[in-house]
């Protein structure tokens, strides 16, 4: 018998490569640093991503190309979503530096596992096979459940990471039986291998088959659990409540990151077949996750929650994109460019401001003092004007108000939804984003407006001046994609090449 | 000279100067910060004096006209310019700016510092909205100004300022997102059926108007129309108004009802009009009506206030009727009509406002029951407030007058029974501001309290003088205000009415077949 061995390119999977060695880098590298000096290791850690960061950045713009015999594929989206989730370790580690110290979780094991997570992602981005995004996934999620209960004294962060670990898990077999029940049907676990079925001989018929939509079904909803689309978004606000808040940040955008590409690649590349089906199923998603999430925010208190249910709301606006991209021309289902650059682009205004909302309950961390209530705000902006200033920022962006990122960020998606004439969904989205304000100004309304009690005291900021940079850099961020968006709207646009 | 950016400079002046403020002054040096928003706002408007003398008033286009492509991407430019229907407003907004600017010296005792960067940011906000010219900056204008007035109400606002200041921002932003939706579906119309390109390019689009079938158009019209009724505000969405004008500080309330409110009937003229012609022709029932209820109602509502500022703040109800009103006339007298009362509208009411917060701020009441016989102690007051409200009420001589004379004239050439109705809101005018009047100047002076009221010192008199010396101006001689606006007012109302012209052309070539 002959062994083929197939050409394996490893220059394209530099960045994994590099990932793994700084893993095992980090790994070692604890056992040689004191306890109170582990922050050093994260410096290691952010360096290192930055490095690789660029590294990945090197890929952008050569077209596409597949290596390990078609597993893995490098294009303009999987380097773009690599790049982004790099800047968003790099910024989540620059956050957790203080954090850890305050709360009292500085270890070395937390960096790799954060960078377990983040290789999972790259993974998942470049997984040009369902088995290959299925490790990726699993890679990221496994590790990510170790990060929600990394806050081991902590009553609430045990919780969420087990709610988050049974809930995923359970979420991970779904997916992963929707996946078996394709590979039934097509006989192959390749993402084009798969499209080639369904448009061959008797594919039709394969995508008329019940049990193949009930596959359908399976992957959407393990898809929804792992985005936290309602209603599979019931373990998000406690994992995101008890999770260390650096983690929240990241969770909620990397994760976010890696799991889009990967369903955009699968739905899209894979099974532009069954279109019509998938593609309603995620329009009732998104329509009741924008609602529910944006609804349900306006009721919490904890600030931390707050931005976990808003979170879910964007997720909401995210896949919008997704599902707005899909467009039936003369009867043939055709992926517009604009609603997958509007993703892209989303995701990277998204990336800033979230990060950076976040970002504001570290800078109030003290000893055994999070800043979670709401009224615990008051007068912030009076007391630290450049703060206040800071998290009005965001907190615009978030509402999609210019001049910032998630102004130029919805304006886009929008315009896919309006272009390919999904009126409803844009009119649900518009109306959601006008009640997310209220929620939104609630917090501007406490930061600038209430006056405090004579008994509160007024929360100190730290100092730190790692924290301190990756707040300038997020400020900074979310205002330039605000103002000037062309070239970030242009690397958004340049995802597409190649995709689809 | 002449290749200076004019607009770009009145535009961000007062925002440069915020940052200054920001950056280098301390909170504690309040009257340096008095005295710099001052010098900014003044700077400001002796730049936008030109804008006045170097008008062209023969050119129906765009003047002063700036173009720099932003976001290529998506075909957005910053495209700026202004021409008849923007001129005025540019002024009037740098002229309010002083007043507001100025009439808060005393009225604002705490967090000057942020006040005053806020008042200076609006500033920004409303000369983008009038000279933005491509519909992409219009809009992140359009929406800037809201924050920097949820500020301006929620902090330094009266006891439900909260309540007003979200519902204010609600309110509004709830209509523009919607308004962002028509937006865009026209963007996308345009790439389908117009230019073919990818622009938010005014001008571009002004082409493309006719070109959209009248069922899209329709349906942009109505989501247009969201945006700028709730802004305006015409009746029924104008529920927010009195709550954010009693609460607002003084200036607030003189740049909401001066500025702010025009931000909605431009957005009529300048967008809805032109770029969906015949919708605006189908929608001129409706809007006719909706325009005189408004009147009526506000009028009447604001017959039954018992505080000074909600009256006229429901007053501001019944006048934009009548902007509206005219707008919708759809013709020139009543478009030039329109255009003109949004300025005067802007000038009595914001006098008014003004006027109520100089009381306010000596006895802490608007209640009318408070006040009575206020003419023997007050004279100079009373007289301003005599000249303010006749001007409100439209008397011959002042600038009310010729506003609503023309919307009239507007509105009778469309319907006789238009303008019956809307004389009705006229007299109902009258009434309520006399009666105001009567019970706060004349009668007896019964409250102790009123009478250790102090007449309006120099700095009162100094800022109501430029407004009283335009009611004069506009009243006796409207002609370099008139005649600034008539030719871009005829282009507005040939654009509207061009649709009309292919239905009688193919009505013309039926008669003929058959005979």
């Amino acid at each position: 018998m002959e062994v083929v061995i197939p050409d394996i390119a490893l220059s394209l999977a530099l960045p994994e490569i590099g990932l793994a060695i700084l893993v095992c880098a980090v790994l070692i590298l604890d056992l040689f640093v004191s306890l109170e000096n582990k922050s050093r290791v994260g410096v290691v850690a952010f360096v290192g991503v930055v490095i690789l960061a660029l590294v990945a950045f090197g890929q952008w713009g050569e077209g596409a190309r597949t290596t390990f015999n078609g597993f893995y594929v490098v294009d303009n989206m999987s380097v773009f979503v690599k790049v982004c989730v790099l800047a968003c370790t790099a910024i989540s580690i620059l956050l957790m530096l203080q954090y850890a110290k305050v709360e009292k979780i500085n270890y070395g094991e937390f960096y790799a596992m954060l960078l377990f997570s983040v290789f999972g992602m790259l993974v998942m981005a470049s997984g040009n096979d369902l088995l290959t995004v299925y490790l990726g996934l699993e890679t990221m999620s496994i590790s990510i459940y170790v990060l929600v209960a990394f806050m081991r004294h902590d009553p609430l962060s045990r919780e969420a990471g087990l709610k988050y670990f049974l809930m995923g898990a359970f979420a991970s077999g779904v997916l992963l039986y929707g996946m078996a029940l394709t590979y039934g049907f097509t006989g192959t676990t390749s993402i084009r291998g798969i499209a080639e079925a369904f448009a061959g001989a008797g594919g039709g018929a394969i995508a008329q088959s019940p049990v193949m939509i009930f596959g359908l079904i399976l992957l959407v909803a393990g898809f929804g659990f792992k985005l936290a689309l309602a209603p599979f978004h019931m373990w998000l606000p406690d994992a995101y409540t008890g999770a260390p808040t650096p983690i929240t940040g990241f969770m909620s955008v990397a994760v976010k990151f890696a799991t889009v590409a990967a369903l955009m690649r699968i739905f899209f590349v894979a099974f532009p077949a069954m279109a019509e089906s998938w593609n309603t199923l995620l329009w009732v998603l998104t329509a009741f996750t924008m609602v529910w999430g944006n609804v349900a925010a306006i009721a919490q208190t904890s600030l931390k929650r707050m931005l976990a249910y808003s979170s879910i709301g964007h997720a909401g606006y995210v896949l919008m994109g997704v599902v707005v991209s899909m467009s039936v021309i003369d009867g043939k289902v055709t992926f517009s460019s604009i609603g997958i650059s509007a993703v892209a682009f989303y995701l990277l205004a998204y990336l800033f401001t979230n990060l950076g909302a976040f970002g504001m309950l570290i800078l109030v961390c003290r000893d055994g003092y999070r800043g979670d209530n709401i009224e615990d705000w008051k007068g912030i902006g009076q007391a630290h004007p450049w703060a206040g200033m800071a998290f009005v920022v965001f907190l615009l962006s978030l509402g999609g108000i210019p001049p910032t990122a998630g102004f130029v960020g919805k304006l886009y998606l929008f315009a896919a939804a309006v272009q390919n004439e999904y009126y409803w969904l844009a009119a649900i989205g518009l109306v959601m984003s006008a009640v997310s304000m209220y929620y939104y100004g609630r917090i501007i309304m406490v930061l600038y407006m209430e006056n405090r009690g004579d008994t509160q005291e007024v929360m100190s900021l730290s100092s730190a001046p790692s924290l301190f940079f990756a707040m300038v850099v997020l400020v900074v961020g979310t205002l330039l994609l605000g103002i000037f968006p062309g070239s970030f709207l242009d690397a958004a646009k340049g995802t597409v090449a190649g995709f689809i | 000279m002449s290749n200076m950016p004019l607009l770009t400079l009145i535009t961000f002046l007062p925002a440069v100067g915020a940052v200054i403020i920001m950056l280098f002054m301390k909170k504690e040096q309040t009257k340096a910060i008095k005295g710099f928003a001052t010098a900014v706002v003044v700077l400001d408007f002796l730049i936008s004096l030109p804008l006045w003398f170097r008008f062209d008033q023969s050119e129906a286009g765009f003047q002063f006209v700036e173009k720099v492509s932003w976001i290529p991407t998506i075909g957005v430019s910053y495209f700026v310019g202004i021409d008849g229907i923007s001129v005025l407003l540019v002024l009037l907004t740098t002229l309010t700016m002083i007043i507001g600017v100025v009439c808060s010296f005393t009225a604002i005792e705490e967090r000057e510092k942020e006040y005053y960067v806020c008042l200076l940011l609006l500033a920004t906000g409303m000369l983008g909205t009038f000279i933005a010219l491509d519909i992409f900056l219009f809009y992140v204008f359009f929406e800037i100004t809201l924050v920097p007035m949820y500020f301006l109400i929620g902090v330094w606002g009266g006891p439900r300022k909260l309540y007003a200041a979200i519902k204010f921002f609600l309110y509004t932003l709830f209509g523009s997102v919607l308004m962002l939706l028509g937006i865009l579906a026209y963007y996308f119309a345009n790439l389908k059926m117009g230019t073919g390109t990818l622009t938010f390019d005014l001008v571009e689009l002004y082409a493309v108007g006719p070109k959209i079938p009248l069922s899209l158009q329709i349906w942009i019209f109505l989501a247009f129309f969201i945006g700028f009724a709730i802004k305006v505000p015409m009746f029924p969405f104008h529920t927010w108004l009195p709550d954010a004008h009693v609460e607002a500080p003084t200036a607030g309330s003189v740049i909401l009802a001066g500025i702010l409110l025009k931000m909605g009937t431009y957005g009529f003229v300048r967008f809805a009009l032109p770029l969906l012609p015949q919708a605006s022709q189908v929608f001129v029932p409706f809007m006719v009506l909706l325009s005189i209820i408004g009147i009526i109602y506000g009028a009447l509502v604001a017959m039954a206030q018992t505080d000074i500022k909600k009256l006229v703040a429901y007053s501001s109800v019944s006048h934009l009727g009548f902007v509206m009103l005219g707008v919708f006339a759809l013709n020139e007298q009543g478009v030039l009509g329109g255009q003109l009362q949004m300025i005067n509208h802007g000038i009595s009411t914001g006098a008014l406002f003004l006027l109520v917060g100089v009381v306010y701020e000596r006895r802490h009441t608007r209640l009318i029951s408070d006040y009575g016989g206020l003419s023997k102690i007050v004279p100079v007051y009373t007289v301003l407030f005599a000249i303010t409200m006749l001007s409100s009420i439209g008397l011959p001589g002042l600038n009310g007058f010729v506003g609503e004379f023309l919307i009239l004239i507007g509105a009778f050439k469309k319907s006789y029974v238009y303008a019956a109705f809307a004389v009705i809101g006229i007299v109902l005018g009258a009434a309520y501001m006399l009666w105001l009047f009567q019970r706060v100047f004349f009668g007896t002076l019964d409250n102790p309290e009123n009478e250790k009221l102090t007449d309006c010192n120099a700095r009162e008199v100094l800022y109501l003088l430029p407004l009283v010396i335009l009611m004069f101006w506009i009243g006796l001689y409207p002609k370099p205000f008139l005649g600034r606006m008539e030719a871009s007012v005829k282009k507005v109302v040939k654009m509207v009415n061009v649709a009309e012209a292919p239905q009688k052309a193919a009505l013309g070539k039926m008669t003929k077949l058959e005979k």
